[in-house]
Parts: C-alpha cells; sequence; structure tokens
C-alpha cells in the first residue's frame, strides 16, 4: 500500500465554506473571523485556495493570499494563510499534495499572474516542531525571524517566518 | 316571414342563413378551433348584427367568450343558455352546451348535452367522439363501448376507431371480444382490402404495430392462454422491437408451458441485454431453475403466480419462502458457478446467494454457518471500504423470521430485531472490525490490505445504523459522535443524527444537527428539505418557508411555486403543523391544495384518451388508467383527505367562535347587546385586518407588472388566504363526502375505517349501522387483536343505548351483531376487563386505550388503571408515551407519585432525549 493517499481537488465557494469551517476548527487552537471566509470566497481563486477530497469528503484545505511583499512594496509573496488535515487522515501526504499543487499553481502561473512573487512564507508557531520540519525538510523553507506575541490566545505566543524564495 | 323568423332564420326547421352569413359561420368554428378567440368573437358579432337571435351564433359566441376571458364565465353560460332558448332542437347548440359544461369540468352534465344532441343528429361523428371522451374520462365503460361501436360502424376505415373500441371491450372485461376486434381488424389490412396507407404500416416492423403485438400478446397472457401467447410471439416477434418486453413476455409463457431449459436461455439472454440487476428477472430464473433440479419439491403454481406479479423490491424464492437444504444448494451452485463468473460487476448477483447461504446455515452443519460467515464478512468490507452509506439498510433485509407456511418476513419491530441471532452476529463482526482498525488498520487481521482512513468512519456509520434499527438510541449516538469527531465534513452523519435524535426524543436538537449538515453544502436540496421537514413537525412553519424557499423561483413567490409544482409533501406538512397549532382554516386551506392537486392529476389523463390511441401506446395507455383508477388510494390523497375529515369533524363538535351564534341565554338585553357589539367589533377588526393585507398584496402585485396584474385571475394560494370560506363550510357535509370516497376506493387502510366510524357516530343515530360496518371493516383491516383505535371505539359503540328511534329490523342487528364486536363477552365491562387480562406487556398505545376504557366502562378506580398502565405497557413510542403521562397527571390526578416517577424513569431508558422530561 502507498503511503500517500489519493485526493481530489475541489474549490471553495459561498455553499460550501461552512466545509472549511469544520475542518480549520478541527485543525486549529485558533478561530478564524467570518472575514477570513469571507476573503476566502470572494477570492475565488482555486488555485490558491481548496478543498482536498477523499471519497467524497472534504478531508484538509489550504489557503494561501498574495500579498505585498514587506518591506518592498512594489515585489509580492504568496502567503499560506492555513493548511489543515483532518487528524484520522494524516501521515498519509495530503498536506504535501495541498502544498505541491499550490507550488505546481505558481510554476505554471510564475511569467504572467505571478511575475513578481519573489517568495512563499507562512508564521508557524514556535512550539509546532512538526509543522517546521514538515516545510523545512519536504519543500527547503529557511526558517526566518521570530516574532514576538504574534498569536493572542495561545501560549506560547511567538511564531517564526518559514519562507522559500522562488525566483 | 315573421320578424322574429328575421332575426333567426334556423329556429326550428327553417332555412339556412345566407350565403354570406353561413361563411362568416363557417370562419367563426374555424377561428374558434384554431384558438383565434378575438377573431371568432368578431365573425359572431358580424352574424348578430343581422340575425340578432340566431341560436348557434349565439351558443358560439358564448363558447368562445369562456375562452377569451377568464372573468366572463357567467356571461358566457348565459349567451349559451340564450342560443339554445332560441334553438333548441339544433344539435349545434346542444353540442356547443355540453363543450362548457366538459370546460368547467361538469362532465355529468355534458355528457347529458351530448346525448341530446345525438337524439337530433344521430350519426355525428364529432359529438359521438366526444362524448366517448367523457366516458372513458368517467369510466363509464359500458356506455363507451356503445358510443365506440357506433364510430367503428361510421367510419370503420380509420385505425384508431379499432383500437378504441377493442380498449373499450378489454377495459370491460371482454378481453375475449377485444382479441376479436384486433385479429378482425388484422385480416382486413391482411387481406389487402384496405387501402389506408397508415393503416399497411401495421403490419412491418416500427412501433405501432410492435406496441399492438405486444398489446395483444398481454391479452393473452392475463387470460392465461400460454400456448396461443407463444405461438403468437413465435409468429409475430420479426416485429416487435421492444425486445426487452418480448423476451419477459416469452419468458413467462415458457415458464407456464413447464419448458423451462428454453425458459432459462430466455431470461440469460435478457441479463447478457443487461438487466442483470433485475430481481424479478432473478425470481424467476430462480423458479425455472429449481423446476429443472427439484422439480418434485417445488411448487410453482405457489413459487410463481401468472405473471410474477408478488415479487416487488428485492424479493426473490429466497427472501419469500424456505428453502430445503436441496433448494438452497442448487440455487447457490447456479450463482457461484454460472451467474457470478458470468456477470462479476452485477450487484443484484452478488447480493441474492447471500441471503441463499444464510438459508443453508439456519438450522445447517458448522460448515454451512462458516461458509456463511465468510461470505457475509467478505460483503460487509466490501461495502465498508467503499463506504456505502445504506449497508446497514440493505444487512437489515436478512432478518428475516420465519412465519407460518414456510414462508419469510422481515422483523421490524425493534425487540425482534435485537432478538435476531444475525443481528448479534452482524454486531459482532462490526465490533470485531473497529478493534482491528484501530490496532493495524485493517478489517480482520487476516488482511492483506491497510484499510483506509475512512473505512472507520463508516463502520461506525454503519454500526450507529444497526443500534438505530434495534432502538438503541444512545448507543448509537455515542458512534455518531465518534464519527463526528473522525470526519465533521461529512454530511451523511448529520443526517442520521437529526433522525436518531428525533427518535430518542429531542426534535430541537434533531433540528440543529440537521442544519449543520444542511450549512456544509447548501446546495444538497435533500438536506435543505429534511430540515424543511423537521422544522414543520416543531411546529416552526415560517422558518420551515424561509429554508425552502431557498431552492424556489423568487419571481413568483415560493408559496406559489410550491402549489404550481405540486409540491404535497410540503403542503401536507405546512397542513398537519397548522392542525396542531389550531389554525383551522390556514390548515385545511393546506389540505385543499393537495385534494386539488389530485383532481388536476386526475383531469390530466384526458389528454390521452385520443392521444395514446392516435400513437397507438396502448401498454403504457392501459397502464395510466389502471393507475389513474387507484388515484384516490394514494398516500398523499389520503392524507390530504384524512387531515381534511379530522379537522372537519373537531369544528363539528366545536364550531369556531365566529361562526356559532353565542349563546345569549341566560344573558339580561343589556348584556346581551354588549356582547353582540363586541363579537361585531372583532369580526369587522378582522376584516380590516385582511382586507388591509390584500390591499398591500394587489398593490405588491401591480408595481411588479403594471397593467397584468389587474387583470390577472388571483392565484389559488392569494385567495382567502386564511381558509374562511372553507372553515364556513358544512363541516358534517364535508366528512361525509371525502370519507365516502375513502371508503370507496381506499378500504384497504384502517385510518379509512376509524374514521368512517368517527364521521357516522357524528351523523347521528340513522348510521349506526354505517358504523358498525366501519367497525367491522377496522377490525378486519387492522390485522392484530386490539388494535387501540379499534378497540377505543368498539367499546365507544356498545356502550352506547340501542336507538330506540330506529326501525325495528336495525335494532335488531345492532342487538345481534354487538356481542360479536365484544367477543361474547357478557357486558361492555367484561369484555374490557377479559381484555386487561390477556397480556403481560403491550404496546403503549393499546395499553393506555384499555387502561382508560377500565377507569370509565372496567369499574375500576384511576389508581388501579395508573397501575395496570405502568406495570404494563412498553414505551416503544414517543408521542403515545407522552399522552399516557398526560392522562396520569391531568385526567387522571394520580397522586401517587411513585407510579408517575416509575413511568418517567422507564421512559427516559428509552428515550435518553425526550424534551422537557
Amino acid at each position: 500500500m502507498s503511503k500517500r493517499l489519493k485526493i481530489d481537488f475541489g474549490s471553495i465557494n459561498d455553499n460550501n465554506v461552512e466545509m472549511l469551517r469544520k475542518v480549520n476548527s478541527a485543525c486549529f487552537p485558533i478561530s478564524y473571523n467570518d472575514n477570513f471566509y469571507k476573503d476566502v470566497v470572494a477570492r475565488k481563486n482555486q488555485g490558491l485556495n481548496k478543498f482536498a477530497y477523499y471519497g467524497g469528503f472534504v478531508i484538509g484545505a489550504v489557503c494561501t493570499r498574495l500579498e505585498p511583499l514587506p518591506g518592498d512594496e512594489s515585489r509580492k509573496r504568496l502567503y499560506i494563510m492555513t493548511l489543515g488535515v483532518l487528524a484520522a487522515y494524516r501521515g498519509r501526504e495530503v498536506g504535501t499534495q495541498l502544498i505541491e499543487s499550490v507550488l505546481n499553481y505558481y510554476e505554471e502561473n510564475k511569467s504572467d499572474q505571478f511575475k513578481d512573487v519573489d517568495e512563499i512564507a507562512l508564521h508557524v508557531q514556535i512550539s509546532n516542531d512538526d509543522a517546521i520540519n514538515f516545510y523545512i525538510e519536504r519543500f527547503d523553507f529557511v526558517r526566518g525571524d521570530m516574532v514576538e506575541n504574534y498569536y493572542r490566545r495561545i501560549d506560547p505566543p511567538h511564531c517564526y517566518l518559514l519562507y522559500k524564495k522562488l525566483q | 316571414m315573421s320578424s322574429s323568423q328575421q332575426q333567426n332564420p334556423q329556429a326550428g326547421q327553417g332555412q339556412a342563413l345566407p350565403k354570406k352569413e353561413a361563411d362568416l359561420f363557417k370562419n367563426l368554428v374555424k377561428h374558434y378551433e384554431a384558438k383565434q378567440y378575438k377573431k371568432a368573437m368578431k365573425q359572431a358579432d358580424l352574424i348578430l348584427k343581422k340575425f340578432s337571435k340566431h341560436g348557434e351564433t349565439l351558443a358560439m359566441k358564448g363558447l368562445t367568450m369562456y375562452y377569451f376571458s377568464t372573468d366572463k364565465h357567467e356571461e358566457a353560460h348565459n349567451l349559451v343558455k340564450e342560443g339554445l332558448r332560441n334553438d333548441f332542437r339544433s344539435h349545434v347548440c346542444w353540442h356547443v352546451y355540453g363543450l362548457l359544461h366538459r370546460a368547467d369540468r361538469d362532465y355529468g352534465e355534458a355528457i347529458k348535452c351530448y346525448k341530446q344532441a345525438l337524439r337530433i343528429d344521430q350519426d355525428n361523428l364529432q359529438i359521438l367522439r366526444d362524448l366517448g371522451l367523457l366516458q372513458i374520462q368517467m369510466r363509464d365503460l359500458s356506455g363507451f363501448v356503445v358510443t365506440r361501436n357506433s364510430i367503428l360502424i361510421l367510419k370503420p376505415t380509420l385505425q384508431p376507431n379499432w383500437l378504441s373500441f377493442m380498449l373499450a371491450k378489454q377495459l370491460l372485461g371482454q378481453t375475449e371480444g377485444a382479441l376479436q376486434v384486433i385479429d378482425i381488424y388484422l385480416e382486413t389490412l391482411r387481406s389487402g382490402n384496405n387501402t389506408n396507407n397508415d393503416s399497411i404500416e401495421l403490419l412491418e416492423r416500427n412501433y405501432a404495430p410492435s406496441e399492438l403485438q405486444l398489446y395483444k400478446n398481454n391479452l393473452l397472457l392475463s387470460l392465461g392462454k400460454w400456448e396461443d401467447a407463444m405461438s403468437h410471439l413465435n409468429e409475430m416477434g420479426h416485429c416487435i422491437v421492444d425486445r426487452g418486453a418480448y423476451g419477459w413476455n416469452t419468458a413467462t409463457c415458457l415458464l407456464n408451458l413447464e419448458k423451462y431449459d428454453e425458459c432459462i436461455s430466455t431470461l440469460d439472454k435478457l441479463m447478457q441485454g443487461g438487466r442483470m440487476e433485475d430481481y424479478r428477472l432473478h425470481a424467476a430464473y430462480m423458479c425455472a431453475y429449481l423446476m429443472t433440479k427439484e422439480k418434485d419439491n417445488v411448487d410453482v403454481r405457489k413459487w410463481w403466480p401468472v405473471g410474477g406479479h408478488e415479487y416487488g423490491g428485492m424479493d426473490t424464492p429466497a427472501t419469500k419462502f424456505q428453502l430445503t437444504k436441496e433448494q438452497s444448494r442448487s440455487l447457490l451452485d447456479l450463482y457461484q458457478n454460472d451467474l457470478l463468473p458470468q456477470y462479476p460487476k452485477s450487484l443484484a448477483t452478488k447480493r441474492i446467494p447471500l441471503t441463499i447461504l444464510w438459508q443453508l446455515a439456519v438450522s445447517g452443519t458448522d460448515e454451512a454457518k462458516k461458509g456463511w460467515s465468510v461470505a457475509l464478512d467478505t460483503y460487509m468490507r466490501k461495502g465498508l471500504t467503499k463506504g456505502v452509506p445504506s449497508l446497514s439498510h440493505d444487512l437489515s433485509s436478512l432478518l428475516l423470521v420465519a412465519s407460518s407456511d414456510n414462508q419469510y418476513q422481515l422483523a421490524l419491530d425493534p425487540t425482534d430485531v435485537k432478538n435476531h441471532a444475525q443481528y448479534g452476529q452482524i454486531l459482532e463482526l462490526l465490533d470485531d472490525y473497529i478493534t482491528n482498525l484501530r490496532e493495524r488498520s485493517q478489517l480482520t487481521s487476516s488482511d492483506e490490505k491497510k484499510e483506509p482512513p475512512s473505512t472507520l468512519f463508516w463502520v461506525w456509520y454503519c454500526r450507529a445504523g444497526w443500534y438505530e434499527l434495534s432502538a438503541q438510541y444512545s448507543l448509537a449516538l455515542e458512534d455518531i459522535a465518534r464519527c463526528r469527531e473522525h470526519t465533521p465534513t461529512a454530511v451523511d452523519v448529520y443526517e442520521l443524527e437529526a433522525r436518531i435524535l428525533h427518535k430518542a426524543g429531542s426534535l430541537e436538537k434533531a433540528i440543529e444537527s440537521m442544519d449543520v449538515g444542511r450549512v456544509l453544502d447548501l446546495q444538497d436540496r435533500y438536506m435543505n428539505n429534511e430540515t424543511t421537514r423537521y422544522l414543520l413537525w416543531n411546529n416552526q412553519p415560517k422558518e420551515a418557508l424561509e429554508k425552502i424557499s431557498m431552492f424556489l423561483s423568487q419571481k413568483e413567490g415560493p408559496v406559489q411555486s410550491l402549489y404550481d409544482m405540486q409540491c404535497s409533501w410540503y403542503e401536507l406538512e405546512l397542513a398537519a403543523c397548522l392542525e396542531r397549532q389550531e389554525q383551522y382554516g390556514r390548515a385545511l386551506k393546506q389540505y385543499a391544495a393537495v385534494l386539488g392537486h389530485f383532481d388536476d392529476i386526475h383531469e390530466d389523463q384526458f389528454d390521452f384518451h385520443s392521444y395514446c390511441i392516435r400513437k397507438v401506446t396502448m401498454r403504457a395507455y392501459t397502464d395510466v388508467l389502471k393507475w389513474e383508477d387507484a388515484l384516490w388510494d394514494q398516500p398523499y390523497y389520503r392524507e390530504a383527505a384524512e387531515g381534511t375529515i379530522r379537522i372537519y369533524l373537531k369544528l363539528h363538535k366545536n364550531p369556531p367562535e365566529e361562526l356559532a351564534e353565542p349563546d345569549y341565554s341566560g344573558m339580561t338585553a343589556a348584556e346581551k347587546k354588549k356582547a353582540k357589539a363586541i363579537a361585531r367589533k372583532k369580526a369587522s377588526k378582522k376584516k380590516k385586518v385582511a382586507a388591509a393585507e390584500a390591499q398591500a398584496k394587489a398593490d405588491n402585485n401591480t408595481t411588479d407588472n403594471n397593467n397584468k396584474s389587474s387583470k390577472k385571475k388571483l392565484h389559488p394560494t392569494e385567495q382567502d388566504v386564511e381558509g374562511d370560506e372553507l372553515l364556513k363550510k358544512n363541516a358534517l357535509e364535508e366528512c361525509k363526502k371525502l370519507s365516502a370516497i375513502l371508503s370507496k376506493y381506499a378500504p384497504s387502510h384502517l385510518s379509512t375505517w376509524l374514521l368512517q366510524y368517527d364521521v357516522s357516530i357524528q351523523r347521528g343515530t340513522g348510521k349506526s349501522l354505517m358504523a358498525l360496518q366501519a367497525l367491522f371493516q377496522a377490525r378486519k383491516v387492522a390485522a392484530i387483536d386490539n388494535h387501540s383505535e379499534v378497540f377505543t371505539r368498539i367499546v365507544d359503540f356498545c356502550s352506547r343505548p340501542i336507538p330506540d328511534d330506529q326501525p325495528a329490523v336495525v335494532q335488531q342487528v345492532l342487538k345481534e351483531q354487538i356481542p360479536v364486536l365484544l367477543n361474547h363477552a357478557s357486558s361492555v365491562s367484561d369484555f374490557v376487563n377479559s381484555v386487561a387480562a390477556e397480556k403481560e406487556q403491550q404496546k403503549c398505545a393499546t395499553r393506555l386505550a384499555v387502561a382508560k376504557a377500565l377507569c370509565q366502562h372496567g369499574g375500576k378506580s384511576p389508581t388501579e388503571a395508573a397501575q395496570f398502565l405502568v406495570s404494563g405497557a412498553e414505551p416503544d413510542n414517543v408521542e403515545s408515551c407522552q399522552e399516557a403521562l398526560r392522562v396520569l397527571q391531568e385526567e387522571w390526578k394520580v397522586s401517587d407519585e411513585s407510579l408517575i416517577s416509575e413511568w418517567k424513569r422507564r421512559v427516559k431508558a428509552q428515550f435518553p432525549l425526550l424534551d422537557g422530561w
């Protein structure tokens, strides 16, 4: 049996955004506000925001946005807001496939839509070793500076910036 | 020439219209037929300018006006009647009057008019045809056959005339006669006397001739003429294009002719053609196969009644009859070594042997038991890996219980389910799967492959469904919680959770669950509609309408589009909800909407009478006629009719205050005046509010589409919204009408007779025999002894004094029959006490009915009745448990708190989530 679960991708829209809420609240200690979900739906970008499906069920999701690169307003970066996989389906490379699909999407569009994108980045709680290892070992991300008191309601409140240069 | 004749030249046997006007009249008819009503009206007016009393023109003008503007129906009637007065010897006028009645759906009157017209012009084909249409619509079959015979004699060259006559004969039960008509007709075609090209095609390979031959063949089969049917198929097979029907008819003939090998090869061909999921085909196959192997042990007449109509759904001989070991083995051999290798993907072919293996295992050797266990295990694992939500339901059809006569029945009662050996066996398998999956991601320890994560979800899901069957709701909910934790995005689990929460007693919680599932996928119409249904159950009509509106056209408004789509389930649930809220007018309005849909459905067949004959879709057409004949036995119709009767019965017993004359006796004149003034004020206030609402609605409409709406007829959903008109009707009269329909068309249902009894009692002692008959019917239909509703009514009826205002013969019948109802007990009290002594444990509803009767007629005190109730009622149904508590506390005012708390404890054990306990 291969380790990799064979998943399908699907879009996040007005009609199924509650699924994203369910995935996120099952995966993360913090809860996202309504604006987060509104923005994801409004962006309508299936390449950057998507569900992972297995056997007809939503089992995970990734949400990414395009934002100005801090320090250089003329350049941009891809920022991973959330990546979540339901506990029962972890360890089967579902997260890997989700990140891969975002990176592939970047590769396919780097000459037009993403021509001013320099890097892909995310914040991760300093205690979350699994996530840190996941990005660094599997996707060659680099650990950046620690941001103190990034989170308000969870402990520890500090996080690292993880990033990877794209071009 | 007198002046009146000048205005009406044709009156009596007068002369015809002058050429110019005669042409105008022809144009009038032509335009009417082309539905150019405006032009037709103009022609009529031109004629009437010169001959203002010309009867036929007046009549035609009236008919045209009827269709031209919907608000002038009365004027149209007056015009036609005036025309008829001026020329009552004209067949045209009578025909037109008939057509007008037909447009009003007043078929009885229309038939009378047509007959009058035919008395004047007996060979008028058009009128004969119109008469025939009404006769078949009204199922005046003996009249229909006469009419179609006249038409055939007048015009034997037209094919539809032959087909209609043949159909008329068949419907009248003269199947032989119908066959003769076909044969004569086909013979005229063969002999070549006919020059009509359309008809000659009937002998070629084409749709119409194929249908006609199959129709003829079905007639032969229905007569059991297997030899004739077989040779007919052999002779005409080449021109039959529906090969499926051809094959099925052939197989049926061969089976009945005891040519089993040929039958099997015919069925093989059908399966190869793609019908391997057809369970009826499998059932026939099994019968034929057993006859080749076990001829002496199978009674084919019993196993395969003519046409095999006993087999529905997933029935096969293996689910209906106890097979011998030899029979089971040969069938197993058939499936495992023959059919399964041929159709490895067929679900039916995989599922059927499971039941056969179970039969072998029931009283078989250890080896047989092993074989069954292995097969069950394999079947279940496939379903669980794949994620089949219906698996538990599918498996429940294995819970068969032997009844008398070596037949099997499904265990449905939760106690029977729980005690069934296979219930425990399957539960054990599910438990093992869960252990194995948690330890090593495998369903069984011997398994090679690892399961995907979703398998564990499906095992829990299946086990929850399994617990639901045995009414172990707490255990089911525990598994559902595990499912929710595992995959909170699975919509299926919320639906199952809602269903179980509801069964466990909490509608509120059920709605919450349903709504969580609904918002996960807003495009899931099923979840949306189920949420709507639950909200209506919980008496929240406003919220329900909001939910269902998400899937409805916003342009027309949700209420109107639900009505236009004939969305009966919603209207019925809403009606029941309003009925519970005692909004009887509005509830009646909803029930009336559903009754109206059925009138429309009945009316819809009208178009088929001529269309189907023309297109020679005789088989489908006769099916439709049969279905329409049973229309008033449809569940939705019955629900609407029963609801209407229930409400009118309540209104009859307690008329609403606005309608009833208040009791002014015992008041002084001043008080009376005051009371009347208050009542008047109330009424006028209510009227004003209603008028304002109607006005607001009308205003809305006019702004929407300015000039149209003022002319537009109000939609049925916009008229009399409160149902006040319905409330004003004579309640008992309405009950009588509907109850008569149900007794005639839906006599196999208990509720029909219970209501018929209730209505008869309200109609007074003059209807005692009707009530008596209803009780006997109810007792027969109920099938179980002492059904609570029947029992209560028997006690009610028998404790009434014999009415001395009735004829002696009626009194005599009652005196003779009441002891029969009471099982020959010496008195009502004895009857009640003997029923009470019968059983230890009973259904809650039955126990409650008996307890109440003990108290009222059995000479027992409320405390004794309460002890009887609490000690022996099974808490099997939420409603009756709640009713029992109400009776204990409010009706009997039981002072012994321990009895009440004992009852509450027992009910809560079964329904852990009961709201408000």
